[in-house]
């Protein structure tokens, strides 16, 4: 019952994690290609050439860096402007459930289970998403270009970090609406009394 | 209008991170405008390349030619950092490029004597007289050579180190009788692209077919396979540098800024779907006050696009300032040069362009438009009346 | 509607139903050991060495032990079955296995029958379904051969049927009992097994289709399978040498593709919605078959020829009729077995022909997976409304079924008897190549060595442990290497089939046996097998 109270309208929920996963797939295939340049480089080099192979990754990572900054910018302002949508929709439910007599921290509890259900989803849909579509455009552009078949990856590591990227952004989006809903459950408290 | 210009600084990010660092690898030849690069054809870039150098001797004296002057490019290691060692003559160095000595200057040159552009400078906190090791990493030589200068050119030499070619020959473990490359720099009136074709046709191992007619303007702005050689301007061939050094071409790059246009599409939907949900209630008015569907619509579209054309264009300038800051910041190089972010009028139609397409295509998806054409005011008004008899 | 197959009255009409699906799979299996009468397929050989040691030695230890190889004996469900049958019938294992282990291949048939049934309620789903299954050609042509996977995969098949009910102990135990088979007998069906187990609960769970508690109690299934293999594993299997391995970044792939096939079918079975998948799912198939005729589409993947791709028609039909059939499938718990049932097959599918080199190791194999699924629900297809050919429902349905059966079971023929490259032709061997195997054997001098390719390889370094050098040969024949160090077996098949290089032939400049007559000397002769020197 928690759940269904904490996602709401079904479509809407998919719809925002569908948005919010996208995002997440680009850095997602854009980390995938990059470790598959770096590891391509690091492949059977000797010592010598060690410090230019470093070089070259350090390069590539930095590239990547650089790019997924305004991603990430991206992410959260998306989930800033579909928190506040969803507020406008579950803020009847909110409403309702406190005047029936749910404490406030209910309805803050509802709020982060549906973060938390919102941001596993953006992941999930995120890394799945952007890793496969890159081994897929990888693959036909092998072939149309004539190239080795090389295969975009990501690691235990980079899921953990796209998790935290993620559930950041999509927590510190969405603390605005949060702050506003705790403060209006306090005028509420304030009127009833 | 905020969700479009952090769409379009997304998507004008990466268009111009990707091509500034297209620009990087093609300009890190170091060749200017007005002059032509020479190097083997069977390199991917002019690093990698292995010419003799006879050849410049012989570009010299092609009529419209001012000067040729071959070049040694090697990958050093310098204080645990790898950069490029260019060993060319060092009078050449100075009519081509134009150096602005910032300290120390040319008449310092001596054996065991290099010049630093000014980025690597400041990177290794050397100043003129300084000694600096260098290890050069495709010949495993180790030499300690003294800073003559420290100078500034605008132009990719800023982040490499310039000697004489001996010292760019040993670095990169080539014989005395071979370059990496031949620059040369050209009186466009009297240079006649049809003498260097008949020399590198001749010259060099025949390799393939012999190079028949080719236009002035095709070598001083492309890269054009000649006998074994490649003859052109890289920094003017970015896509076919690129296309040469990674094998993907610039359609592909460009390709994946409009995936990521694309892929922030559903945010752009997702606004304008509750941009119409909150408006429904004006535009409903309108549309029982007698004004068109197609009329509404339009009116929509004509607003949301200027609304657009502002926002990309604020999002575009603010996407060129945070790349340039950025690769200030972060110190991002490409190929050991420092990213040059040029601005591109190309990523700009493309931002503007995808993110226009996008709300076009948002704005008749959303479905909000349940209105009818026709006569809706007769029609409410007797609903009113039947809802005033039901009261 | 869903009633038990052993609580059904069985008319007349319905053991045909039953005894023809089985009857052409058992024929089907069992026809190329009685056409030639030599094991078909070029896996059996080590695991025919295994049996034959089984019995000499015994007691003995198996692995580590010199006597046997050092992978199939870590998987010993196949030879110890073989030896006790050879105890049984007193049959020695080269002339019994051959014959009985496909036979037992050919009961998946009747498992697919009882499992669709189970679903359906309907006997001429189950019927049709197993029709179509029996005949498929790379599960026919595969299974007709004595290999791990050909004794385990009825088991495995007999393991999903707990996965379809409820948990109570009973299913417990039949599945650890039943899974501990597909164990002992090949480690990466076991594998699959897991996932499979692991995503029916899962899936029903996410969906909300499996009660809370019974879905959590399902959980025991494959955590008791995953207990068991890792105790197997740490306990026995260990110096196995494993033929697929996965990195840490590939089970990270895998895991993408088993949620997001896993998702897509869920959203499908829940919402029946988003038609537009299901199009963009054939599409992807037709273009990789499409580009596989111009372009190897994976590493070390063959060229498809057009008559190849032409071949693969009655199993895009099964494909669109499957789909059909998915979305007609009533939103129930056994919707939620169907989603987990066909969605890990369809995820390895995709890991291995996007995601790892090695892929099209696995690729042929998956496709059995995911027909057996597909199977079913391509009948259920046929079985749906079909609301404007009501009247025609029918016949249109046996012809179908007819088509995509004859179609599928030509292939075997075509792989069988006329020795088609790219459908394992090459995979025929006759008694003249076991006995020039043992000719070599008894002439070539103590840890010497041949050149030969794959098929000989099986064979002569498998059974008889001569070793056997691949590259060499082609090198040899192909001009690319004129120096010949070890002797070389040729046999009739190669002017065929080419040399088999990496699963399928290489074709051989047409002077190959003239170069041979020049150059060498022959030394054997046996009217198909050569041996050069």
């Amino acid at each position: 019952m928690m759940f269904k109270l904490s996602i709401g309208k079904g479509e809407e929920f998919l719809n925002q994690s569908i948005t919010l996963g996208s995002i997440v797939a680009l850095i997602a295939g854009g980390l995938s290609v990059t470790n598959l340049s770096t590891s391509f480089l690091n492949v059977g080099t000797n010592s010598n050439y060690a410090p230019l192979v470093n070089s070259l990754s350090s390069e590539l990572t930095g590239l990547l860096f650089a790019w997924v900054l305004p991603v990430t910018f991206l992410l959260i302002f998306s989930s800033f402007i579909l928190g506040l949508r969803s507020g406008q929709l579950t803020s009847r439910t909110h409403t309702i459930l406190r005047y029936a007599g749910s404490p406030a921290g209910r309805v803050r509890q509802l709020m982060t289970i549906r973060l938390l259900l919102l941001s596993l989803t953006s992941w999930l849909f995120g890394w799945v998403g952007g890793l496969i579509v890159s081994q897929l455009a990888f693959r036909f552009v092998a072939i149309a270009t004539a190239s080795p078949y090389l295969i975009p990856f990501l690691s235990p590591l980079d899921i953990l970090v796209l998790a935290l990227m993620t559930f950041g952004s999509i927590f510190a989006g969405n603390s605005v609406l949060f702050l506003k809903t705790g403060s209006i459950i306090k005028e509420e408290e304030v009127v009833s009394l | 209008m905020v969700v479009m210009i952090v769409v379009s600084v997304t998507a004008s990010t990466t268009g111009l991170l990707l091509t500034g660092a297209s620009y990087t690898v093609a300009a890190s030849s170091g060749s200017l405008p007005g002059t032509i690069t020479i190097y083997s054809y069977s390199s991917k870039l002019p690093l990698t390349s292995i010419i003799p150098i006879s050849l410049s001797m012989e570009v010299g004296r092609l009529p419209g030619v001012k000067e040729a002057t071959p070049e040694a490019l090697a990958p050093v290691l310098v204080d645990n950092q790898v950069l490029i060692l260019r060993g060319m003559n060092l009078t050449a160095f100075a009519e081509i490029y134009h150096p602005l000595f910032l300290s120390g200057g040319l008449g310092n040159a001596a054996n065991y004597t290099v010049f630093l552009g000014a980025t690597v400078a400041m990177q290794l906190l050397l100043r003129a007289g300084s000694p600096i090791s260098i290890i050069g990493l495709m010949s495993n030589h180790n030499v300690t050579m003294t800073v003559g200068g420290i100078f500034r050119t605008g132009t990719v030499l800023d982040d490499e180190i310039v000697s004489e070619i001996q010292t760019g020959q040993l670095m990169r473990g080539l014989g005395s009788d071979q370059a990496s490359l031949v620059s040369a720099t050209i009186t466009p009136s009297s240079f006649n692209a049809s003498s260097l074709v008949n020399l590198l046709n001749a010259s060099g191992s025949q390799t393939g077919k012999r190079t028949g007619y080719i236009q002035n303007s095709i070598i001083t702005s492309g890269l054009v396979g000649i006998g074994s050689y490649l003859a052109g301007n890289p920094s003017e061939a970015v896509g076919q540098v690129l296309s040469r050094a990674i094998g993907l071409s610039q359609n592909v790059l460009w390709a994946l800024v409009a995936i990521v246009s694309i892929c922030s599409v559903l945010s752009i939907y997702y606004s304008v779907s509750w941009m119409l949900e909150e408006n429904s209630g004006v535009i409903q008015l309108l549309n029982s006050m007698g004004m068109a569907r197609r009329g509404i619509l339009l009116r929509l579209l004509l607003l949301t696009l200027m609304l657009e054309l502002i926002a990309t264009s604020a999002g575009y300038l603010l996407a060129l300032l945070v790349s340039r800051a950025l690769a200030a910041q972060l110190g991002i190089s490409i190929l050991f040069h420092s990213i040059m972010i040029p601005n591109s009028p190309q990523v700009f139609a493309l931002s503007v362009g995808s993110v226009a397409l996008l709300l076009t295509v948002s704005l008749f998806r959303s479905g909000t438009f349940n209105l009818k054409e026709g006569n809706i005011a007769k029609q409410n008004f007797d609903s009113l009346e039947t809802f005033e008899d039901t009261m | 509607m869903y009633t038990n197959v052993m609580e059904r009255v069985w008319g007349r009409r319905d053991v045909l139903l039953l005894t023809l699906p089985l009857l052409l799979s058992v024929f089907l299996r069992t026809y190329p050991y009685l056409l030639y009468r030599a094991p078909w397929g070029t896996d059996g050989w080590p695991l025919f060495h295994n049996t034959i040691s089984i019995l000499t030695y015994s007691p003995t230890r198996l692995g580590g032990n010199p006597a046997f190889d050092d992978y199939n004996i870590y998987w010993p469900g196949v030879s110890l079955f073989g030896a006790a049958a050879s105890v049984l019938t007193g049959a020695s294992p080269l002339t019994l296995m051959p014959l009985l282990i496909p036979f037992v291949a050919s009961l998946t048939t009747f498992v697919i029958f009882v499992m669709a049934y189970r679903l359906t309620g309907n006997i001429f789903v189950a019927s049709a379904s197993s029709l179509i299954f029996a005949a498929s050609s790379f599960d026919s042509i595969f299974t007709a051969s004595v290999t791990k996977e050909t004794f385990a995969y009825p088991i495995f098949a007999a393991s999903l049927l707990p996965l379809m009910r409820r948990f109570n102990l009973k299913n417990l135990s039949a599945f650890t009992l039943l899974s501990f088979g597909v164990l002992l007998s090949h480690y990466a069906l076991a594998f699959v097994l897991f996932l499979v187990a692991l995503a029916v609960p899962t899936t029903g769970l996410v969906v909300g289709l499996l009660p809370g508690d019974d879905g959590l109690k399902r959980l025991l299934l494959p955590a008791a399978l995953g207990l068991m293999g890792i105790t197997y594993y740490l306990l026995y299997a260990y110096p196995s040498v494993l033929v697929v391995t996965l990195t840490t970044s590939q089970v990270v792939s895998m895991a993408g593709y088993l949620i997001l096939s896993s998702g897509i079918l869920s959203y499908v079975m829940m919402t029946k919605h988003a038609k537009s998948l299901d199009l963009m799912f054939l599409l992807l198939v037709v273009i990789v078959l499409g580009i596989s005729t111009r372009f190897t589409f994976a590493p070390f993947a063959p060229t498809l020829t057009p008559g190849i791709a032409i071949l693969s028609v009655p199993y895009i039909i099964v494909t669109i009729l499957a789909m059909s059939g998915f979305r007609i499938f009533p939103r129930s718990g056994r919707s939620v077995f169907m989603t987990g049932w066909l969605s890990v097959p369809l995820a390895l599918g995709g890991f291995a022909l996007f995601s790892t080199p090695e892929g099209i190791g696995i690729i042929y194999r998956i496709l059995t997976f995911i027909y057996a699924p597909a199977s079913v629900l391509a009948a259920v297809a046929l079985a749906g409304p079909w609301s404007r050919l009501r009247r025609w429902k029918g016949p249109l349905a046996t012809v179908v079924v007819v088509a995509v059966v004859l179609a599928s079971s030509l292939q075997s023929y075509d792989s069988v008897v006329l020795h088609s490259n790219l459908l394992g032709g090459q995979w025929a061997y006759y008694p003249s190549d076991i006995q020039s195997a043992a000719w070599t054997q008894s002439h070539v001098v103590l840890n010497g060595s041949l050149s030969g390719d794959a098929r000989v390889s099986y064979l002569y370094s498998g059974f008889d442990g001569i070793p056997v050098h691949s590259s060499a040969g082609f090198e040899f024949l192909t001009g690319i290497n004129r120096n010949l160090t070890y002797p070389l077996t040729t046999y009739s098949l190669m002017g065929v089939d080419g040399y088999d290089l990496n699963n399928f032939g290489q074709p051989l400049p047409s002077n190959w046996f003239s170069l041979l007559l020049n150059n060498l000397s022959l030394v054997y002769n046996n009217g198909n097998d050569m041996i050069w020197s």
